[in-house]
Order: structure tokens, then C-alpha cells, then sequence
């Protein structure tokens, strides 16, 4: 049958009726499916009805030592002592700034303030909640993704933050998916609902200008966490919170200079041009002796399935490779070290770190292996709670440093361990998420 | 066209259910603001969307789109830069509108001329592009131009001026489609190419074109792609599954021979829709994944229905004649 007869054919008119009909059905179909498919969108959860488990915000150790004084626009500067320490490895490892000091001890200093743990493991589990205040005030995390512990670690840390102020009626939290176009569309949606605060990890770097200027246009505060670095903070945007990710890199150039000291080392990063990884990579670069070479720089998009593909393509080009540097310290000791035994060669070397979760201590723990040499530096899951107070005092009225930066100080696994028993095992040992709400979200 | 308005009406009727829907629960959904917000996030996939349409008439796809978008953006970055200004912007423009005809043609010559399947050329042009994007641009690098972003979203209200222009050039399309003797043409070459040959229709120039128009189109909407997110990024583009939606939603048929540039256009501002409404009822994006894929699995059974019926009508009452046929002959017979 030829074209024209055919649609000649598809034209025959004793089809109609009962295609009209068939159609109607179907639209009936298509539309009951619309309804109910949005049907259940409009209910966001409540802290009605939710058990009362109530307990501190954050880790907040035994003892009852504090530091910082003074106080404004909502706050007290002023933090345990156990609180700094844990989440920090030292208590007085705070920003130099004295304005940022303020922030992060009144940050920190929140650990303390109870809140109800049922309510913010159901916010977590729920990807948002209304806090059951009554307060005014709708904040948002939007990230470009959140699928690994890290991320959703960093999301309970918002939750109880956030839960930690009477004014928040409101918690929303958004992961794009690593979808670049999503996470663009997400943030001009919580900028079209009027949220009153925005924190983000920025995954895309600079390509999310135009939506932290079109917040900061609306007036509502947008601050980075862990040095997601954007250009213009302080213009396009309120303050990145973090270490200065050109200082980890040269700090961890330190530790190769001096135990790799010569030979091939691999950096190993997350998404194509995120601006942590880009930060250290460039500075621990210019930072390495000449007798060090860095062979092979590959992104692993932060998930570890990738990591054993990528560190065992490095290993078949280089078998000799002396160091390796990354942020994710559990994903090298265990996609990493897999790679290592299928190539059947001996998993030694220097490896520098970002992270601190405790399975990667425990790992290296069981090996016993002193030619594997492990320096890390925290997760700084914490550092999330930081930007949301810096939004917050924004609100109140504040001037906000374009920057709040922790100092760097590394630590070799030898000896601090970060295994920790007991702790889940992707779960970052400097977290301040209570260990009895972080055994409920990784039982 | 008698049966052609149902992927738009249903299109239509679902955009309005859903605003209609989102706009009595969330007032945002109507703020100016969104609405603008929503059109200028519905461009790059609308008009990558009606180049995809014209690729499924003639019975192919091309899934190089989003990595030609992604290669669009990166590209204005280096051609559309802060500094550039004036007549000198033109030539930077027309960069981005070559890097769309380039791939067209490349694409076209490996289905037309090497007879390969458009799926195997086109991801081949995926891969080539997707790589080169990363050579040219390992990160996000490159700001580009303030006034052609700010002309490019201009518009009359809230509705971008290119909006409107896109919605003149569906209907200008679906006109052409199914009113004139080129419109009809194309269409007997996606449903019968061989017998579209016999009669005399140019099948192979039609594909050509056809791929042609697909990448120029997905140019173009790497231009509002760029206007989106204002700088060189190497990783924007992921169009390329959501404008085959798109189409297929909007009546086009992954046989060939069928489709409207008007429910593209439509199904396009659905999708769009959906991804504007989950965020402000704070709902997970996996569900518009999970919505698309519903949506597509009903289009084919609504726009096939009658087909099917008819198919299954046919073949009963020649099983049923067969039937009769064998009982009234004669005994022995065999």
C-alpha cells in the first residue's frame, strides 16, 4: 500500500464514532490519571501527631566547657567545647575572621538547642516538613545532587539546624539529580514560592550565576556550604562556607612532597568541573615538587560504583602509581582497593583525603598495612549548619563576610583513627547528627 | 488532519488541568514571575522538540540533539562573549546555526547516503559532540554576551516574544504539513518510502532535510539553552529522550507518516510544566521521569487505538470467512 492510499485509509470515515468515543474514554482516563497522579502532592507533612523524642541538635560531648561570648541578631556566639572538637578535630580550629567566628560558634553553639528527632527523621525521610511552629519562615537546601550518604548526611544536618529556630514553619530540600537544567529549574522555583532562605552545594560551579543573582535580586539569602565555590560571593550571593579547597590542596601536596617524595600520583574528582574538586586539583598541582607527577586527573561523579572502573584503568596504565588523591575516602578504600586486588598488585601508597567516614578507617584498620599511608581532612558535613545561620542572621539584619573559612589540619589515620564502632560505616565521624538518629536513617 | 486533534487536544487539556490544578493550591504557580520562568525553560526543549517531530515523520530519530544543544552552548561561549558587541555578535550567532547544519548534514549523509539506521548515526554524533564539548570546555568557563541573553528573553508580559514566535512557526509547520503537496510528500515517505519512490517523491532528499531541519532546530534551541544558563557549561544538554516524548506525545509515530508540530509544541510546554509543579509541591523530579513515561505508554494506546481495533477487526473477519469457507466445502476436498 502506498503512502497517499494509506492515508487515504486513515481518513475513512466509518472509523470516527467510535474512535471519538475510544478517545473520550481515553481522555476520561488520561485526566482521572492527571487528578490522582497530583492528587497526593498537596499534602506536606506536620509535627501533629509525632512522638516526642526530643534531644539536642547536634553532638554535644559530656563535658561543659564552652567558647565564644557576646551575641546579636538572634544568636549567641558561643559553642561546647566537645561540640568544636568533634566537629572540627580541634576546638579552636574556627575561622579567623572575627565576624565569621561569630557566625560558626553561633552555628555550633546550636548543637544544644532540643529538638524532636521523630519530626526531623521524617523531614529527612520526606524531603521536607513543616516544623509545626507556626513560623513564618520557608527555607530551602536545593542541591544539584544528593544521592550518596554524604549529601543526605548534610540534609539532616539542615533538617536539625533549621529545627533549632522557632521562626522556620517551613523546611524544603531539592535534589536535581545531577541534571544541570533541573537544578537551574529548581532554584527559580523556591525563588517563585518566596522562600526566606536558600542554602545549596553548588555541583555546577558557575553555571548557577543567574539563579543566585535572581535570588539575591528577590532579597533572599543564599549561602554554599563545603567551599561550593561560585564567583561572587558576598554580589551574585550571601557567603561559601568551607575550607579554602586551594589550601587542602596544597596541604595534601605537603604530604606527597614529603612521603611520595618522587614517581606518578593520580588525582581523582567528582562531577566534571565541580569547584571543590577544581579547587584543590589546581593548587595541589602548583604546590607538588617537580619530581612528582600527576599521570592521570578522572572524575568519578562522587558515586562509588564508578571508582573501582576509573582507579582500575589508572592502575593498568600505571601499576607503579605512588599516591592518590580524592575527596571520598571511603569510596577509594573500598572501590579503590578492589581495584588494587583484581590487578593483583599490593594496595600501598599515600592517599589524601577529604573525608573521614568512619568504614574508611575501619578498612584501613583491617589491612594493617603500614605502606598505606592515609591522611584525611573532616567531611565537614557540619559546615552546612553554618551557612544556614549565615542566611539567618542575613534575615536579621547582619552583614555577612562573602566567605566564612575553616583552617586545614590534617589527619594521618596512624594516628587518629577514624573507624569508629558502632558508627555506620559510610557516616563521617565529625558529623554532629545525634548517633541514635543516625542509626535510625542507616540502620 | 480529521483525527490529528486529538495528541493536541489532549496535550491542551492537560496543560490546563494541571495549571488548573497547581494554580488552586500553590499561588506561585500564577506569579508572573513562574509563568515567564516556566515559557523560558519550555523553549529549548519546544524547539528541539518540533526539529525531533520532523525527524520521526520520516520514519527515524536523532538522539544527537542534546549533546548538539550542550556543543551550542559551549560554543556561543566562545562566540558570544561579554566583550563581543554588535555587528561582531552576528557572526558568533550564525557559529552556533553552522554547528547546527554541520551535524545535520553529517548526520543525513550516514542515513541517506550509508543507508545507516538514524539511531547508530546519530548516537555515533553524540558521542563525537558530547567529547568535543569537554575538550573545548572542562568546566563551566565563558559567560556569554548580557544583551543577546536579555534580548533572547524579552518578551511581551510574561510570555517571551519567542514563545509566540514559536507557536507561529508550529502552526506555520502543521499547515505546511497538511496542506500542501511537499507537507503530503514528507508524509508518504515516513509511511511507505518504497512506494513513495515508485511515485516519484525525492525519498531520500525528504530524510535528508528532514535530519536537517532536526539539527537546525536543536541549534537554535542550544541558543535558549545558553540564554539559560548564561555561561559555557559542558554538561546542559539532556534533551534528547524528552523531545522523542514530545513528539510521540504530540501524535508523532516512531513508524513515520504521522505527527503534529502543534501537539509537539504542546507536549513540550506539558513536560515543562510538570517539572515546573513538582518543585512547588516540594514533590521528588523522579516522578515527571515517572509521569513521562506513563504519559507515553497511554499516548500509544490512545493515538494506535483505532488502528488496532481496526487491525483486529480485520484479521477476526477474515479468521471468520476462513471458518465458513471450510465448512461449506465439500468433503474430501483437502
Amino acid at each position: 500500500m502506498n503512502g497517499t492510499m494509506r492515508l487515504a485509509q486513515l481518513r475513512g470515515g466509518s472509523l470516527v464514532r467510535r474512535r471519538r468515543r475510544c478517545a473520550s474514554v481515553l481522555l476520561a482516563a488520561a485526566a482521572v490519571f492527571s487528578t490522582t497522579a497530583y492528587g497526593a502532592l498537596g499534602a506536606t507533612p506536620s509535627a501533629g501527631a509525632l512522638p516526642a523524642t526530643v534531644g539536642p541538635s547536634g553532638y554535644i560531648g559530656g563535658g561543659s566547657s564552652f567558647i565564644g561570648s557576646g551575641g546579636g541578631y538572634g544568636e549567641t556566639y558561643k559553642a561546647p567545647v566537645a561540640t568544636l572538637a568533634h566537629a572540627l578535630f580541634k576546638a579552636t580550629l574556627l575561622p579567623t575572621n572575627p565576624i565569621s567566628r561569630d557566625i560558626a560558634l553561633a552555628a555550633f553553639g546550636r548543637a544544644a538547642v532540643k529538638v524532636n528527632y521523630a519530626l526531623a527523621l521524617k523531614c529527612w525521610k520526606d524531603n521536607g516538613c513543616s516544623t509545626g511552629t507556626g513560623g513564618k519562615l520557608t527555607v530551602a537546601y536545593v542541591e544539584g545532587f544528593g544521592e550518596n550518604v554524604y549529601r543526605q548526611m548534610s540534609k539532616m544536618e539542615f533538617i536539625l539546624q533549621a529545627l533549632t529556630y522557632p521562626q522556620i514553619g517551613k523546611i524544603i530540600y531539592m535534589s536535581a539529580h545531577s541534571d544541570l537544567t533541573q537544578a537551574l529549574a529548581d532554584f527559580r522555583s523556591v525563588i517563585a514560592q518566596h522562600v526566606s532562605a536558600i542554602v545549596t552545594y553548588p555541583d555546577f560551579g558557575d553555571a548557577m550565576i543567574p539563579v543566585f543573582q535572581e535570588a539575591t535580586k528577590a532579597g533572599i539569602p543564599v549561602s554554599t556550604y563545603a567551599w561550593g565555590y561560585v564567583t561572587g560571593p558576598g554580589t551574585n550571593y550571601t557567603t561559601v562556607v568551607g575550607e579554602d579547597t586551594c589550601k587542602l590542596g596544597q596541604a595534601w601536596a605537603q604530604v606527597m612532597n614529603k612521603y611520595v617524595k618522587s614517581g606518578d600520583i593520580a588525582f581523582l574528582g567528582g562531577f566534571p568541573g565541580n569547584p571543590l574538586s577544581l579547587g584543590w586539583q589546581t593548587c595541589e598541582r602548583q604546590a607538588l615538587n617537580k619530581s612528582i607527577h600527576v599521570v592521570a586527573t578522572e572524575w568519578t561523579n562522587w558515586d562509588p560504583s564508578k571508582v573501582e572502573g576509573v582507579v582500575a584503568g589508572i592502575l593498568a596504565k600505571y601499576p607503579k602509581i605512588k599516591g592518590w588523591s580524592y575527596e571520598d575516602g571511603i569510596f577509594m578504600m573500598q572501590g579503590g582497593y578492589d581495584a588494587y586486588k583484581a590487578a593483583g598488585i599490593p594496595f600501598n601508597g599515600v592517599m589524601t583525603f577529604r573525608t573521614d567516614e568512619a568504614g574508611a578507617g575501619c578498612i584501613a584498620d583491617s589491612l594493617h598495612n603500614p605502606n598505606l599511608k592515609i591522611f584525611y581532612y573532616t567531611s565537614g558535613n557540619p559546615q552546612i549548619r553554618v551557612a544556614l545561620t549565615a542566611d539567618m542572621m542575613k534575615l536579621a539584619g547582619a552583614k555577612i563576610p562573602p566567605e566564612i573559612v575553616f583552617p586545614i589540619d590534617l589527619q594521618q589515620q596512624s594516628q587518629r583513627d577514624m573507624c569508629i564502632p558502632g558508627y555506620p560505616q559510610e557516616a563521617s565521624a565529625t558529623s554532629l547528627i545525634p548517633l541514635s538518629l543516625l542509626h535510625q536513617m542507616y540502620p | 488532519m480529521k483525527r490529528g486533534w486529538l495528541p493536541p487536544g489532549l496535550m491542551a487539556v492537560l496543560i490546563v488541568a494541571l495549571g488548573a490544578y497547581t494554580a488552586a493550591r500553590q499561588p506561585a504557580f500564577l506569579s508572573a514571575d513562574n509563568l515567564n520562568s516556566l515559557l523560558l525553560e519550555a523553549m529549548p526543549l519546544a524547539l528541539v522538540s518540533l526539529g525531533q517531530a520532523s525527524a520521526l515523520l520520516v520514519g527515524g530519530f536523532d538522539v544527537s540533539v542534546a549533546a548538539l544543544m550542550t556543543m551550542c552552548v559551549v560554543t556561543a561561549s566562545f562566540t558570544m562573549t561579554p566583550t563581543t558587541t554588535g555587528l561582531a555578535l552576528v557572526p558568533g550567532a550564525l557559529a552556533l546555526v553552522g554547528v547546527g547544519l554541520a551535524t545535520g548534514a553529517f548526520n543525513a549523509t550516514l542515513i541517506w547516503v550509508f543507508r545507516m539506521p538514524s539511531i547508530i548515526a546519530t548516537l555515533g554524533a553524540l558521542s563525537i559532540l558530547q567529547g568535543a564539548s569537554l575538550v573545548f570546555r572542562a568546566y563551566p568557563a565563558g559567560p556569554i554576551n548580557s544583551a543577546v541573553v536579555g534580548a533572547m528573553t524579552a518578551g511581551a508580559g510574561f510570555v517571551p516574544v519567542a514563545f509566540i514566535g514559536t507557536v507561529v512557526l508550529a502552526i506555520a509547520a502543521d499547515l505546511w504539513l497538511y496542506r500542501t503537496r511537499p507537507g503530503l510528500a514528507l508524509r508518504a515517505v515516513g509511511l511507505d518510502g518504497t512506494s513513495s519512490r515508485r511515485l516519484g517523491i525525492s525519498a531520500g532528499r525528504a530524510v535528508f532535510l528532514a535530519f536537517i531541519v532536526c539539527s537546525l532546530m536543536a541549534s537554535i534551541g542550544g541558543f535558549y539553552l545558553a540564554a539559560e544558563v548564561q555561561i559555557g557549561s559542558p554538561i546542559i544538554g539532556n534533551q534528547a529522550l524528552e523531545s522523542i516524548a514530545a513528539a510521540v506525545l504530540g501524535g508523532a509515530s516512531l513508524a513515520g507518516g504521522k505527527g503534529s508540530f502543534i501537539g509537539t509544541l504542546l507536549a513540550a510546554l506539558f513536560l515543562t510544566e510538570v517539572d515546573n509543579v513538582l518543585p512547588l509541591f516540594q514533590q521528588p523530579t523522579e516522578y515527571a521521569d515517572m509521569t513521562i513515561g506513563v504519559l507515553i505508554l497511554l499516548a500509544l494506546v490512545l493515538y494506535q487505538a483505532p488502528e488496532l481495533l481496526a487491525r483486529s477487526r480485520a484479521a477476526w473477519q477474515a479468521a471468520r470467512a476462513k471458518a465458513t469457507w471450510r465448512a461449506a466445502r465439500p468433503a474430501g476436498q483437502d
